[in-house]
């Protein structure tokens, strides 16, 4: 694969980044004035200076970054930590948009990852050695958020789960694929588990037929995808909606991040969207505090055991490996939940589970 | 009054009311140490001379020196926890430290309002102990707490001063993020100090609503700051130097309060009527909170807050006891009636 097909496929990713950091860059230029020192680093021509892009920009803007925990040359000193599962870490795209990491269960050609972030579209799974195969779901375990991905593989590096429970403060590092930047993070308290309660934010009044949309909570993503006051819902996943109740049933049955396909009326026509359900904690949330949080998973809540860290991730950064700094794998990562928060699955969730969702080999 | 802490914590954070802060100062900074605090605190654990470097602010140079700090870190949490507690006043949660046995808690002066409220707080075991806010200074959002009766086995964290911090040293910060959660304690963020100000110290120690109030370790285990406010990018993460506590605690115990923090002067938009001897409203502010509340010019404010107001300064004062954001009632008279209105707290940029 060539630089230009990875930095194609890494685009969106560095894009939204850059624009995050520049975002700062306008408060900051001001009081430090360091709006320059990138120009001519980003622009070296060596392959090197091409993959390291995205980092770059992220890393390099400001004397403060070089203090932060999380610098370049502290994510350097635990890359030896990274590259013992390196091979086992792959980056999984669906029609061609990278969602999520995955990791590498067994040698022929099977990974976990997060399953929410599949949706419908053409997987693909792209290895550490750059090779790009088309992939399929085999098993999936809606409790906990796992998929399990097959793929036209052989002799790969399946990772070794260790089942102990790091102490509350322990460093915790997430590798990224060769080509991107690890994290690095604390364990912030002992594992528990996360309830959730998805709701659609909208509030409704029972009509002849269906419910009547008469208020769209601000975190709802219910009118970003064109449902509008006055509008009346009469199916809820294709199941007549006969009174608020039944769709208030129907929801409870979903995980937040899941896609609600809603039958809508509006005036003489009727038309089908698709609302994602939403956390109940999110959809109240304020203005200021949904900006603060940065970007976030969808499926963020629901999980029968989590290790809670503070490695800053994107949501297209769960699914991969999450290990301590002896090189153990602890879990894997499963959400961002929010500014202060990263969810790993302990790996005292996954073997079971994988045991469960695998046909013997 | 719902959640107004949590949306202040996003509301005090705009970078760039944070870049323009320029205020007089009212309190220098430290001079002197509390004495014997490190002794007497449960939090202070002595490093290993392998990883003093990195107490000043160096970054490890090997995994085995990372390593030795998480050893570090790990011991220095489990204490700190035990000194963090989840302060509750109304429906406002905050955080808070236990920093003495005869139950003084430091917090944010956001979190503690105003002097002589009711707070509850929960220690780390699930234990509940009924508080009382002292005083505060806003200018630099420090607050004080006092634990009413203090049971004899109180955990207090070993105070550090906040003199000597630069730029790469390492701390824990310890909060409720998102508010006291059942089964869950306090949690853990760890980062390291990003830069200094005269009144306020930046840490990657990513913190939300429900953390003000909290402490913020270094990483032997002496209290540095407390968390007061973040800016949208994960980076902001302001926090109060610990030794304001120090040089404001006289004030604070006998339950002084001033100042207010540099463009969060709390406001409702009205001008006295001078030829009022009681708290009459010349002029209303158009858009002020004021006028979104209903009051008009000649209205008289008999209450505010549950506080009587006798006349204009009487009604400064009480104003000057809130924060922006909150909900308060007031009480006004009109011609021959009598009503109560909500106000909701503005906020001014005039120092």
């Amino acid at each position: 694969m060539t630089i230009n097909s990875w930095i194609a496929m890494n685009f969106r990713r560095g894009q939204r980044r850059m624009l995050a950091r520049f975002a700062l860059l306008a408060s900051i230029a001001i009081s430090v004035g360091v709006a320059d020192v990138q120009a001519q680093d980003i622009f070296g021509d060596s392959e090197q200076r091409l993959n390291d892009f995205p980092r770059m920009l992220r890393e390099s803007f400001g004397p403060r970054n070089e203090s932060r925990r999380d610098s370049r040359d502290m994510l350097k000193l635990v890359q030896p930590v990274a590259e013992k599962v390196s091979e086992s870490v792959i980056t999984v795209s669906v029609d061609g948009q990278s969602v999520a990491l995955g990791t590498i269960i067994r040698e022929d050609g099977l990974a976990i990852t997060k399953g929410s972030e599949l949706g419908s579209g053409r997987i693909k799974v792209r290895l550490a050695d750059r090779r790009m195969y088309d992939a399929r779901v085999i098993a999936a375990r809606k409790s906990d958020d796992l998929a399990v991905l097959k793929f036209d593989a052989k002799g790969l590096k399946p990772i070794q789960f260790d089942q102990r429970e790091p102490p509350v403060g322990s460093f915790l590092v997430s590798p990224g694929t060769s080509v991107d930047t690890s994290g690095l993070g604390v364990v912030g308290n002992e594992a528990r588990s996360i309830d959730e309660r998805g709701v659609l934010g909208v509030r409704f009044n029972p009509v002849d037929k269906g419910v009547q949309v008469v208020a769209i909570l601000p975190g709802s993503n219910a009118g970003s995808v064109g449902i509008q006051r006055g509008d009346v819902l009469l199916k809820v996943n294709d199941k007549e909606i006969n009174s608020g109740e039944s769709l208030r049933t129907e929801i409870e049955t979903m995980f937040p991040g899941d896609r609600a396909k809603l039958l809508v009326q509006r005036d003489d026509r009727t038309f089908d969207v698709e609302v994602q359900v939403r956390d109940e904690t999110v959809i109240h949330e304020t203005e200021n505090d949904a900006r603060v949080h940065g970007n976030r998973s969808g499926r963020l809540a629901g999980f029968s055991k989590v290790l809670q860290h503070d490695t800053v991730l994107e949501p297209d950064q769960c699914g991969g490996p999450v290990l301590d700094l002896s090189g153990s794998v602890v879990g894997i990562n499963i959400a961002r939940a929010g500014r202060v928060c990263s969810y790993a699955l302990p790996s005292q969730v996954i073997l079971p589970a994988l045991q469960s969702m695998l046909p013997s080999p | 009054m719902g959640r107004w802490n949590m949306n202040r914590m996003g509301k005090t954070c705009g970078l760039l009311v944070l870049l323009m802060a320029s205020a007089a100062v009212a309190d220098g900074p430290l001079t002197k140490a509390p004495a014997n605090a490190t002794q007497r605190g449960r939090t202070f654990v002595a490093v290993n001379s392998s990883i003093e470097g990195l107490v000043r602010g160096r970054a490890p140079d090997s995994l085995d020196q990372l390593r030795a700090l998480e050893q570090q870190v790990v011991q220095v949490v489990e204490r700190a926890r035990e000194c963090t507690v989840s302060v509750r006043i109304g429906n406002a949660q905050g955080a808070g430290v236990i920093v003495s046995p005869d139950g003084y808690v430091l917090t944010a002066a956001h979190v503690a309002m105003r002097p002589g409220l009711s707070a509850i707080l929960i220690m780390s075991d699930g234990r509940r102990l009924r508080a009382k806010t002292l005083g505060m200074n806003r200018n630099v959002d420090a607050g004080l707490i006092k634990i009413e009766s203090p049971p004899e086995d109180l955990p207090c964290a070993s105070l550090g001063t906040s003199r000597d911090l630069r730029p790469g040293m390492w701390c824990v910060a310890v909060g409720h993020p998102g508010g006291y959660e059942q089964g869950r304690g306090p949690v853990i963020r760890a980062g390291r100090i990003l830069s200094t100000r005269d009144q306020a110290i930046v840490t990657d120690c990513a913190l939300i609503s429900g953390d003000s109030g909290g402490p913020l370790f270094d990483v032997t285990g002496r209290l540095i700051a407390i968390h007061s406010r973040i800016g949208n990018d994960i980076l902001d993460n302001i926090h109060v130097p610990i030794d304001y506590y120090d040089t404001s605690w006289d004030r604070m115990a006998a339950g002084q309060t001033w100042g207010h923090l540099p463009g969060f002067k709390p406001v409702i938009g009205v001008t006295r009527n001078p030829d009022s001897e009681v708290a009459q409203i010349g002029a209303v502010k158009p858009e002020s909170p004021a006028e979104k509340a209903g009051l008009q010019a000649g209205d008289v404010v008999l209450g505010f807050n549950n506080v009587t107001i006798t006349d204009f300064p009487s009604l400064i004062a009480a104003v000057e006891d809130t924060m922006p954001g909150e909900h308060v009632m007031m009480r006004v008279q009109r011609e021959e009636s009598v009503f109560n209105t909500t106000v909701v707290i503005g906020r001014s940029n005039d120092d």
